[in-house]
């Protein structure tokens, strides 16, 4: 009796790389053997009790807060903050008290920075918007004259905010 | 419908929502939090973590397509969370961090929710030394005990590619041990 053919396979498999991991597989096990199993860390007594209800209590509080405003109504409080940033603005640069005195550039960048800043962060009007709320005569009154910044503001400015000097052409 | 795809339904209707969000946090808070405390080291930095990470997962469920599992793409966020929560630490402090790791493994000392002892304690120092992508492979595997396959969905990266870090990560740690030890 031919007993070879009758030799079957057991049925079983194994993963295509086993016999080639097999040697990593032992080095991996007897180094982790030497390296404790826990952390060590610990956590509050009640920690996970309380947790889910100071988790929703967070959510609700998040949710709370960001209210939807009426769009109407934060255009309109917007529209206004802008239009009063821009006259100031104006006031500053005009100066009509005293029209012959020049603006230094500190004063100008505080108010300037501070307006920006707004613009920047705080709505999402832009200029087009409140220019486009302004006559054509009131644009006028808001523009730059050319010697209100005089050449030693400029320079001052320059020397101080100007990291590399050699660009400055002489 | 399978558990898992029926929380998911009742996650992304209005009406259940909540009841079943309450249901998930009670299901995986544990093993999230433990997987977050491994990265941020100490428990209330944990805490926050933990808070922000179910935020975004009750805020994003809606987006949640069933691509991958819903654990997998929980534990995804949570490690972002984690990652994203130590950077904008070390931006605040004006450090790298790697000096955000460092001091957090060395006020364990003194840290009352750390019990271990000086083995478990050269451990994290042992794991500190690792890059960033090693460290946390090892912790994924070694501590929470996943799977490459899982680990490989995670974090996106090949299961090939895996097994050598976590085997490097393993070699450079015993090493380190040793060298302590002597």
């Amino acid at each position: 009796m031919d007993h070879s053919k009758n030799k079957k396979k057991p049925g079983f498999d194994l993963p295509n790389d086993y016999f080639e991991q097999l040697e990593t597989n032992i080095e991996l096990a007897e180094m982790e053997a030497i390296l404790p199993e826990t952390t060590g860390f610990s956590i509050p007594s009640d920690y996970f009790e309380k947790f889910e209800d100071v988790l929703l209590n967070t959510i609700h509080e998040n949710s709370t807060e960001s209210k939807v405003i009426p769009l109407h109504r934060k255009t309109w409080f917007q529209l206004t903050i802008g239009i009063a940033a821009c006259l100031l603005i104006g006031l500053f640069i005009l100066n009509p008290s005293n029209p012959s005195a020049s603006t230094s550039f500190e004063e100008l960048d505080i108010a300037a920075y501070e307006v920006a800043d707004y613009f920047e962060n705080n709505t999402t009007i832009n200029t087009d918007d409140v220019a486009d709320l302004l006559t054509d005569e009131e644009i006028e009154e808001i523009t730059l004259e050319n010697d209100i910044l005089s050449t030693v503001n400029v320079e001052d400015y320059l020397l101080d905010n100007l990291d590399d000097t050699s660009l400055l052409i002489e | 419908m399978t558990g898992e795809k029926q929380l998911i339904a009742s996650l992304q209707s209005n009406d259940s929502k909540e009841q079943a969000f309450r249901t998930l946090v009670s299901e995986y808070k544990e093993r999230l939090y433990w997987h977050i405390r491994r990265i941020v080291i100490s428990h209330d930095d944990a805490d926050d973590v933990l808070q922000n990470t179910f935020i975004k997962i009750f805020r994003s469920i809606d987006k949640f397509k069933g691509d991958s599992k819903l654990y997998t793409w929980m534990y995804r966020i949570a490690t972002n969370e984690s990652i994203t929560f130590i950077n904008k630490k070390a931006k605040r402090q004006l450090v790298s961090t790697e000096e955000i790791q460092k001091a957090a493994i060395n006020s364990l000392t003194s840290d009352v929710y750390f019990e271990g002892n000086e083995a478990q304690l050269k451990l994290q120092k042992a794991i500190q030394q690792l890059p960033d992508r090693q460290q946390l492979i090892f912790k994924m595997k070694y501590f929470d005990d996943l799977t490459y396959e899982e680990l490989s969905e995670i974090l996106e990266t090949s299961v090939g590619g895996l097994k050598s870090s976590y085997h490097i990560a393993v070699k450079k740690i015993t090493a380190y041990i040793k060298n302590e030890t002597i």
